[in-house]
C-alpha cells in the first residue's frame, strides 16, 4: 500500500484555521447583536427619528473602510521598503483594498437610503458624498490595476504606488464637512470638543458595530490574502507545467 | 418603525453584501486549494 507524505498531500481545507473559525463566530455574534439592538432595542433619535438606526451600520462601515485603505497603504509601503520585497505585504494590501471597496460600497448605499429618508433624495452632490464616491472609484481603479498583465512583482510595484497616492484622499473625505459647506452632518462621536450627545445604548450599539465590522474585516482579509497566495501558487505551477511541456516537445523533436 | 422599508433594506444590503463576499472568497479558496500542495499552505 502506497503512502503519501502529509507535506505532499493536497487537501481541500481551503484557508480556514482554528483562529479564523473563532474570529468568524465572534463576528457573527457581534453583528447579530448590532442588528437586533440597532433595529429593535435602541430608541428613536430626537431629530432623525428611526433613520438613526442606519447609523449603526453606516458609520462603522465608513470607519473600517478608512482603516482598510490605511492598511493597504502601510502594507504597500512595507513592500516597497523591505529588502526582500515579501509578496505577503502585497497580498495583505490587495486583500485589504478589496474589503475596503466592499465597505465603501456599503457606506454609499446605506448613506443613500438614509439621505432618502432625511433629505428626500437618494443622492446630493455634497462634498462628503462626492469625495466618498471619488474614493470608491479610485480604489476600483486600484483593484483593476492589480488585474493587469505582468509578473506578481510588477503587480506589487504598480499597485503599491497607487495605494500610497490614493490613501491621501482619506483626510479629504473625512474633513470635507469642515472644509466646505455640507449637508452631511459633522462628526458626532469624533467631535474635537469631546462632547458626545448620545444615549448610552445608542453609543454602545454604535461601538459594537465598530467591533463587529473590525472582526469581519480581519476575517475577510485573512481569508482573502490566503486565497491570493493559493492563486499565485496555482498560476506559478501552471506556468512551470507549461514550460516543462514545451521543453519536452523540444526534446522529442 | 417609520420608514421601515429603507431601514431594513440598508441592513439586508449590508449583511447580504458581506455574506456574499465571504461566500465567494471561501469558494475561490476551496477551488484553489485543490491545485496547491499542503506544504505550500503556510497556515496549516
Amino acid at each position: 500500500m502506497s503512502q503519501v507524505s502529509p507535506r505532499l498531500a493536497i487537501t481541500i481545507t481551503g484557508t480556514g484555521t482554528r483562529f479564523t473559525r473563532v474570529l468568524g463566530v465572534l463576528a457573527v455574534v457581534v453583528m447579530t447583536w448590532v442588528v437586533v439592538s440597532g433595529l429593535f432595542l435602541t430608541p428613536q433619535d430626537v431629530v432623525q427619528g428611526d433613520a438613526v438606526r442606519i447609523m449603526y451600520i453606516h458609520v462603522p462601515s465608513a470607519w473600517i473602510a478608512y482603516i482598510a485603505f490605511i492598511v493597504t497603504a502601510v502594507a504597500s509601503a512595507f513592500w516597497i521598503l523591505s529588502k526582500r520585497h515579501s509578496m505577503g505585504f502585497d497580498r495583505v494590501a490587495g486583500a485589504s483594498g478589496e474589503v475596503g471597496v466592499l465597505f465603501v460600497a456599503i457606506t454609499l448605499v446605506t448613506g443613500s437610503l438614509w439621505g432618502r429618508i432625511t433629505w428626500g433624495e437618494f443622492w446630493q452632490w455634497d462634498p462628503r458624498l462626492t469625495t466618498t464616491a471619488f474614493l470608491f472609484v479610485t480604489y476600483i481603479g486600484y483593484l483593476a490595476v492589480r488585474q493587469l498583465e505582468g509578473s506578481i512583482e510588477q503587480r506589487a510595484r504598480r499597485s503599491a504606488v497607487i495605494a500610497l497616492l490614493a490613501v491621501l484622499e482619506i483626510p479629504l473625505v473625512h474633513f470635507s464637512v469642515v472644509f466646505w459647506r455640507s449637508l452631511h452632518q459633522k462628526a458626532t462621536v469624533l467631535d474635537p470638543n469631546g462632547d458626545v450627545k448620545m444615549d448610552g445604548l445608542m453609543l454602545f450599539t454604535l461601538f459594537s458595530g465598530v467591533i463587529g465590522f473590525t472582526l469581519v474585516f480581519v476575517w475577510l482579509v485573512v481569508h482573502r490574502q490566503r486565497t491570493m497566495l493559493l492563486g499565485d501558487l496555482a498560476d506559478q505551477q501552471g506556468l512551470d507545467t507549461a514550460i516543462l511541456a514545451r521543453q519536452n516537445e523540444g526534446v522529442s523533436d | 418603525m417609520d420608514n421601515a422599508g429603507f431601514i431594513v433594506a440598508s441592513y439586508l444590503i449590508t449583511i447580504g453584501g458581506i455574506s456574499l463576499f465571504a461566500l465567494l472568497t471561501l469558494l475561490r479558496a476551496k477551488k484553489s486549494a485543490r491545485l496547491v500542495l499542503d506544504r505550500d499552505k503556510t497556515w496549516l
